[in-house]
């Protein structure tokens, strides 16, 4: 009796095994070549189809705010924005690891800089399962063990339940196996365009949370990523792509952390740092935002005219620091 | 050790094979591996907790051989009252002390008195309403004579610390569950299959249900005041199955392997969501506790006698009581007084055993008359499992101002800040798959026990647990402790 129970146990082990295994490959193929919103940057750059002159990387702060469209036209380029909403530098320089590995180098990257860039994650990594069809990927996966992220570690020992607790993510991935993609990415080559207004209600909102906010609340790097970010630094340096930092204007009211510090590090590595932050034209009008920290389609607009002109204006000094200090404090 | 960790997956295999294969010959034996697995399985968490087990233990065995030999009434209610001090003193000490200390100092401030104590920080050792509950309801019947006090010390402990329903249930009796400690366990097939599928369908309900619904309350009940009104219903009616998979679905597991191991816990959840009344609703959820409460505190106090003043005043004690026994908060409190009044107009007009059997038996669907009484039973519900889950009195009644506001009617807009609609659309339909499963399988004890009786071809069978285990596996939300683990 206890023999037979055993016997059946183990044979319904195998048969879920071998069912959650296919799944596994199912969902990890389909979404390798999905095209929706979350997974079409990724099957390009996995796939060494996006090679690009110029790109773009950074968090929402590059996702909503840089429009490869206008920047192509501007500076008759082929850019794409490849930036990772509510990520830091982590997620984002693993990205660009990969792109560099399976895309030839683009002449120029935009590394779009703010105040959560150089922080570390107080959480999960928002929307981490883009990385996962990348899973068996030894970078991907150390990244995503050293984010915090709780599944990782059982991931490592049973791959299948890498997907666990994502249903839509999983019908994604058969769906996109079978050639089926439901919904395209409505990203014009990884930039989201943000088209409402900062309402009334949120903008009363924001004024009372940030009379809250203490003057003196220390802003501080996280050290691994502040070594992180140098490395990287000095990795286009030594490929001789040509490295920007932008700070992206914020609305006046609110801070604009770290710009000394990216200040500090844009001098000391040579490299370009453009900081808009408090950018006399866009910061102090509500209108070109929808919150705080982001401008809508209205202040992206202006924004990138704005960046298009200045690497214009700087291409011949972009090599050289001592020449764009004028572009500091814009 | 949580029954849905990988600790737990790991653990339960050795035990079972130690048990039936090694220690199986041997009733001693068995018991002691009982023993030691449970220590091991609460130790898990806390290993200093394990004195208080082995104290309660000790000192209920003690009082329980005392019992059995001492005749005076009095020294006898001494006896018992020591066993109630020690056990409900550990559960005051842990539990109440800081919300009986905080509410006094506030008591005080307002007649302007000024105390100054501080309050402890203290950690609440799980499951410690579960074990003293039965630990207490041993020595109650011992004192009664409606139970023998054992002389075996080793099937006393087992009892006691039984890990699969030490810290959240179901609270057994030692009329039933002791004398099982005392025979040997001969292993059935058919029970042991039973066992396994009570304990998937168990995680299906706590992993798939619970742990979704409650990634989508969280979200609302933490944003309560953002948010409109029909956002809040949502957020009540997702807590409403986040608790009943979460509980219910702790007890089928502990169930399922106390069955593993040739044991027969009580049933603890019977579809108390179909229920046609609050009175039923009571018959059908928490079973073992309504039950405790019922026979060791509502009938000593004089349960329906009397007048109905009295029998008034006996059910709001039995709920408020209930409701205080689930935490040191007065949410709970208000929560058990709310229940009486639901309770109430049927006590009153003594309808309140009006709705005992299975609703629309031998009917596939319910009838209208039924649909209306289990509407609005199930509507009762969900409003007071509001009081349940905020987190203090002030936000439980701001909850229910946003709800009853003229936003109430407006689209919903708790999606946007969290989950993806369709992720949200997806937990709805699994929670109607719920329903619709546990309504065609309510005359048993558990849905999946529908197929001993059906038979389906082994095909249908392995497609029913293969498709389960894929949810589960695939399809569970935010892993999320056992609420009850709190209690």
């Amino acid at each position: 009796m206890l023999s037979r129970l055993l016997k059946n146990a183990l044979k319904f082990t195998a048969i879920v095994v071998l069912t959650v295994y296919s799944v596994d490959f199912i969902v990890t193929k389909g979404l390798r070549k999905s095209n929706s919103i979350h997974f079409d940057n990724f099957s390009k750059i996995f796939s060494g189809s996006m090679n690009a002159d110029l790109i773009i990387s950074g968090s929402s702060k590059g996702y909503v705010q840089f429009s490869p469209k206008i920047l192509d036209s501007l500076l008759r380029t082929n850019s794409y924005n490849i930036s990772l909403d509510g990520n830091n530098f982590l997620t984002q320089n693993t990205l660009i690891t990969k792109y560099l590995h399976y895309n030839t180098k683009p002449e120029t990257i935009v590394q779009v800089v703010s105040t959560n860039t150089l922080k570390g994650f107080s959480n999960e990594i928002f929307l981490y399962e883009k990385f996962l069809p990348y899973f068996e990927d030894v970078e991907i996966r150390n990244m995503l063990n050293s984010s915090g992220k709780n599944f990782a570690q059982i991931v490592n020992y049973l791959p299948f339940t890498k997907y666990n607790g994502k249903p839509l993510t999983l019908l994604e991935g058969v769906l996109s196996f079978f050639n089926i993609h439901l919904i395209k990415s409505p990203l014009y080559k990884g930039y989201r365009e943000d088209n409402y207004n900062w309402t009334d209600k949120n903008y009363a909102k924001f004024i009372e949370i940030n009379t809250k906010i203490k003057e003196t609340e220390e802003f501080k790097f996280d050290e691994e990523l502040l070594v992180l970010f140098e490395e990287f630094i000095m990795m286009c340096n030594t490929q001789n792509i040509n490295l920007i930092l932008v700070y992206p204007p914020l609305y006046h009211l609110a801070n604009n952390y770290g710009v000394q510090e990216y200040t500090n590090l844009a001098k000391k590595h040579n490299v370009v740092f453009l900081d808009f932050s408090h950018d006399s034209e866009i910061s102090f009008d509500k209108k070109f935002f929808y919150d705080s920290q982001h401008m809508n389609k209205l202040g992206t607009e202006l924004f990138n005219v704005k960046l298009s002109k200045l690497i214009l204006e700087g291409q011949h000094f972009i090599r050289n620091w001592s020449n764009c200090d004028k572009t500091l404090t814009d | 050790m949580l029954f849905n960790s990988l600790d737990f997956a790991v653990f339960i295999p050795i035990v079972f094979l130690l048990y039936w294969f090694v220690t199986q010959k041997y009733l001693r034996l068995q018991n002691i591996l009982i023993v030691v697995s449970s220590y091991v399985f609460y130790g898990w968490w806390d290993w200093r907790f394990l004195s208080l087990i082995f104290f309660s233990t000790l000192v209920d065995f003690s009082l329980g051989k005392l019992l059995k030999i001492e005749e005076s009434v009095f020294k006898r209610k001494v006896l018992l009252g020591s066993s109630i001090l020690v056990n409900l003193g550990f559960l005051g000490f842990f539990k109440y002390y800081n919300f009986f200390l905080t509410n006094f100092i506030d008591a005080f401030s307002l007649f302007g008195m000024q105390i100054n104590a501080n309050s402890l920080n203290i950690i609440l050792p799980v499951g410690i309403s579960f074990y003293t509950f039965q630990t207490l309801s041993y020595t109650i019947d011992v004192y009664k004579k409606k139970l023998k006090p054992t002389e075996d010390f080793l099937a006393f402990s087992a009892f006691v610390c039984f890990f699969p329903q030490l810290v959240a249930g179901p609270i057994e009796r030692a009329t039933n569950l002791l004398p099982q400690f005392y025979k040997k366990r001969i292993f059935k097939y058919d029970k042991a299959v039973d066992g396994l599928r009570q304990i998937v369908w168990g995680l299906f309900k706590k992993v798939v249900i619970a742990d979704n619904c409650a990634e989508i309350a969280n979200q609302i009940f933490n944003n309560s005041a953002d948010l409109n009104g029909s956002s809040l219903v949502f957020g009540a009616f997702f807590f409403t199955f986040q608790i009943y998979g979460d509980f219910s679905g702790y007890s089928d597991m502990a169930i399922g392997i106390s069955r593993l191991f040739g044991f027969n816990l009580k049933q603890n959840f019977a579809t108390p969501y179909f229920s046609r009344d609050i009175a039923e609703f009571w018959r059908r959820w928490h079973i073992s506790l309504s039950t405790w409460f019922r026979d060791y505190l509502y009938i000593p106090i004089g349960g329906s006698r009397g007048g109905v003043v009295l029998k008034v005043r006996n059910t709001f004690i039995i709920f408020i009581v209930s409701g205080f026994w689930h935490g040191a908060n007065w949410t709970f409190i208000f929560w058990g007084f709310l229940n009486a009044l639901y309770f109430l107009p049927l006590l009153l007009t003594n309808t309140n055993r009006n709705s005992t059997g299975i609703i629309a038996e031998g009917n596939l669907l319910p009838s209208v008359k039924e649909i209306g009484a289990m509407l609005s039973t199930f509507s009762l519900t969900v409003f007071a499992w509001i009081f349940f889950r905020a987190e203090n009195i002030h936000h439980a009644f701001n909850y229910i101002g946003g709800i009853f506001s003229e936003s109430l009617f407006m689209k919903l807009d708790f999606i946007s800040g969290g989950k993806h609609k369709l992720e949200v659309l997806i937990v709805l339909i699994l929670v109607v798959l719920l329903i619709v499963v546990e309504w065609f399988t309510r005359k048993y004890s558990h849905p999946l026990e529908c197929i001993t009786s059906l038979k389906p071809n082994r095909i249908i069978r392995y497609a029913i647990y293969l498709s389960l285990v894929l949810m589960i596996i695939f399809f569970h939300g935010s892993h999320e402790k056992f609420i009850y683990f709190n209690f």
